[in-house]
């Protein structure tokens, strides 16, 4: 330090505060976190709030907006002529939902089980199974789309050849019939979450004690008993994780829908943030798809208090 | 300390001055203009910008983005007060657009000095630019549909719904071949749908714009012939990926920006064209229209120029027929489409003389929201069996004049 500013004490202001040994490494730290600071109140807090204004507005993104108060809210829930897909699109994805959470959380249990045994090629499958986690969306549409392909797709062909399958089961156009559309799109976004679910169930398998198993047998328990009174107890706070994190991904369900089906046919696959966004870009009603996602916000919210307070999650529960 | 802090602020203020001076240029000297990716002929609609910066020494700088996304971003841009000077778009934009008051009134630029002779260019083509008698925009490219047919699959094309319907009992296999593909409901098919009704002597709005006229007899008749063709055209032949370029399908509506992937990519599909068939012998062969517009945005610094670019893009026949090229549609200047290329074509020669005949959209400022939610819901109801044809129809002209009527 130099001796001459330390010699006037009276400077006030950020060079003063600078002299000071302790505010310079608080001024050192705040710098280093500056750039995650900036990018969370730019990216983050600042489109929050503002979407949360321009959800008491109607706006089209060219004139300016007018305030309308809770209009657009009471809109959505009770005018069904402007906005007729409010509640279908929504019901949508609370049927997507009930068909791939189960999915979702038993199969990447089965298989992470098998995994953990010490089978054969375990590293590979493993790879396996995570390739459709970083695989682009729209690649896997259109891997997908190619697999369901009415006439030359995989799977029908599988069924049209196939003795025993071809007498149960029939060929579909799978994505253009309203009953099937939305249950293959719930299938594929199971699919594509399947490498992540398996990993933390590994994880979480893990991370039990081998004693556990150990002692149990022991005692003559075999591994129908293991896996009941050890394994799936264990696993309480993985399955409670991958339950309120998977759905609060599947209530934002959008690219199946978006790069597939268009929400078609006959709207049976217009999930809710796929409808949200129609309304920003495609009806240019920002005001609404601002609301929407507060709405959806707070359904979620409610969901994941839900969760907590009534899905056991310890493992003493 | 102050050394530090006094060097941090001198690399800010270096790192500004870099970055401000693209900004300054971009915003003065050149007109920027948003256009479509374009598959084709991307040199030469370079070329012919060269050379309007050539002849009049203003900068153009343009901006490619992909048609799907295009109105997504135009429109972030504009929120976000970053709109382009000038930029494609879709005709149902236009009166939204200009209501809202973001577009140019091109009436004085137009009668000016670097005037145009309106009645140069195809009027229906033009009047979409029109909105409240005042024109926004000067026509880009012009589109209708018309009945395309697989020549190893059927001799003749059908030219009445009867004789269509004929042709579909006859080629159709179950499994194998499909008679038609069958336009899907939603906003695509509501797109198409006009084509049907107008063929049908219907209309779908009413002459002066102020309610719909959809839920007529015409349109009634119009689903119900979809309807008959979906039980000679079996979904699962239908809907396999290019099934009417695999020769799977015998006929399909659509418009003239497939003819140059069909002879690209499918060398062995022998297709004709053939105009849209008409409900009765002595009845119209009546289509749809599309296309794009180029505008100029109010917040243009440099209007002449902007206005030059797109007198100088539509005005001169050799690049209003690039401009049509470029997005694989017709030209709008009656002059261009005389160019042999469109006559001598046997397939665009079809379009051409469709085009006549082709309906202009309705210019109501909630139609892009009706032709969606509405007609398109109404056609995906009676395609998947929910409510009959006319009961559809019905429902939704109610809801589409309600609608009308909340935005007067």
């Amino acid at each position: 330090m130099r001796p001459a500013a330390a010699a006037s004490p009276k400077r006030t202001g950020i060079f003063a505060l600078l002299k000071k040994e302790k505010y310079r490494e608080y001024i050192a730290g705040y710098l280093f976190i500056a750039p995650l600071i900036v990018y969370f109140i730019v990216f983050q807090i600042t489109p929050m709030a503002m979407s949360l204004l321009y959800s008491f507005t109607e706006w089209n993104m060219r004139t300016k907006p007018t305030f309308v108060g809770l209009r657009n809210y009471v809109d959505l829930f009770t005018n069904t002529l402007f906005y007729p897909m409010f509640w279908p699109s929504l019901w949508i994805t609370l049927k997507y939902i009930l068909m791939i959470t189960p999915i979702s959380l038993t199969i990447p249990l089965l298989l992470a089980l098998i995994l953990n045994t010490k089978v054969k090629g375990q590293a590979f499958f493993r790879t396996a199974f995570y390739i459709p986690v970083v695989t682009p969306g729209v690649a896997q549409a259109a891997l997908w789309k190619w697999i369901l392909d009415p006439k030359f797709g995989l799977l029908n062909a599988f069924i049209r050849n196939t003795p025993l399958i071809n007498r149960l089961f029939s060929t579909h156009s799978w994505l253009n019939e309203t009953r099937t559309a939305l249950p293959v799109l719930a299938v594929m976004g199971a699919w594509g979450g399947l490498g992540y679910n398996i990993l933390i169930y590994l994880a979480g398998l893990k991370a039990i004690p081998d004693e556990l198993y150990e002692s149990a047998y022991v005692d003559g328990a075999n591994s129908a008993n293991t896996l009941i009174h050890i394994t799936l107890p264990m696993l309480k706070p993985t399955i409670f994780f991958l339950l309120v994190t998977g759905l609060i991904g599947n209530f934002q369900v959008f690219d199946q829908m978006y790069l597939l089906t268009g929400g078609g046919p006959n709207d049976s696959t217009l999930s809710y943030v796929l409808s949200l966004y129609n309304h920003a870009f495609r009806y240019y009603e920002m005001g609404i798809a601002c609301s929407m996602s507060y709405i959806l916000l707070s359904i979620i919210l409610i969901i994941t208090l839900l969760n907590f307070k009534f899905v056991p999650q310890t493992i003493d529960d | 300390m102050i050394k530090r802090f006094a060097s941090l602020l001198a690399v800010i203020f270096l790192m500004a001055c870099l970055l401000t001076p693209m900004g300054i240029a971009a915003a003065k000297g050149a007109v920027s203009f948003w256009v479509y990716e374009p598959e084709l002929k991307r040199e030469q609609l370079e070329k012919a910008v060269a050379l309007f910066e050539r002849e009049t020494g203003y900068d153009v700088e343009i901006t490619y983005i992909p048609k799907s996304d295009f109105n997504t971003k135009l429109n972030t841009a504009i929120a976000t007060g970053q709109a382009p000077e000038v930029s494609y778009l879709d005709q149902p934009l236009v009166p939204r657009f200009a209501v809202d008051g973001i577009l140019l009134n091109l009436d004085p630029y137009a009668d000016g000095k670097t005037g145009i002779d309106r009645s140069k260019y195809y009027q229906g083509a033009l009047n979409t630019n029109v909105v409240g008698k005042k024109l926004y925009g000067l026509p880009l490219n012009q589109t209708c549909v018309a009945l395309y047919y697989n020549r190893d699959l059927i001799k003749t094309p059908p030219t009445t719904w009867d004789e269509w319907i004929d042709m579909a009992k006859k080629v159709y296999k179950k499994g194998q071949i499909a008679a038609m593909e069958v336009p899907p409901g939603g906003g695509w098919g509501a797109w198409l749908f006009p084509a049907f009704v107008a063929s049908a002597g219907g209309r779908m709005v009413s002459d002066d714009e102020t309610k719909v006229a959809f839920d007529e007899q015409p349109a009634i008749d119009a689903l119900k012939l979809w309807l008959e063709m979906r039980k000679y055209s079996d979904k699962e032949v239908q809907d396999s990926a290019n099934s009417f370029q695999n020769g799977l399908v015998a006929t399909k509506i659509s418009g003239p920006w497939e003819i140059s992937g069909f002879r690209q990519n499918f060398p062995n599909l022998k297709f004709g064209v053939a105009l849209v068939p008409a409900k009765t012998k002595d009845g119209i062969h009546a289509s749809n229209i599309g296309g794009e517009n180029l505008v100029i945005y109010k917040s243009a610094k440099n209007p002449q120029a902007a206005w030059e670019l797109i007198r100088f893009l539509t005005y001169r026949p050799e690049n209003a027929i690039l401009c049509a090229e470029v997005t694989g549609n017709f030209p709008v200047l009656l002059e261009a489409a005389q160019d042999d290329r469109y006559r001598k074509d046997e397939s665009l020669k079809v379009f051409l003389k469709q085009m006549e005949t082709a309906q202009a959209r309705p210019r109501m400022t909630s139609w892009l929201k009706i032709n969606d939610e509405i007609v398109g819901k109404a056609l995906d109801q009676a395609l998947s069996g929910e409510l009959s044809p006319e009961e559809a129809l019905k429902q939704a002209a109610k809801k589409a004049n309600l609608l009308i009527q909340r935005d007067k």
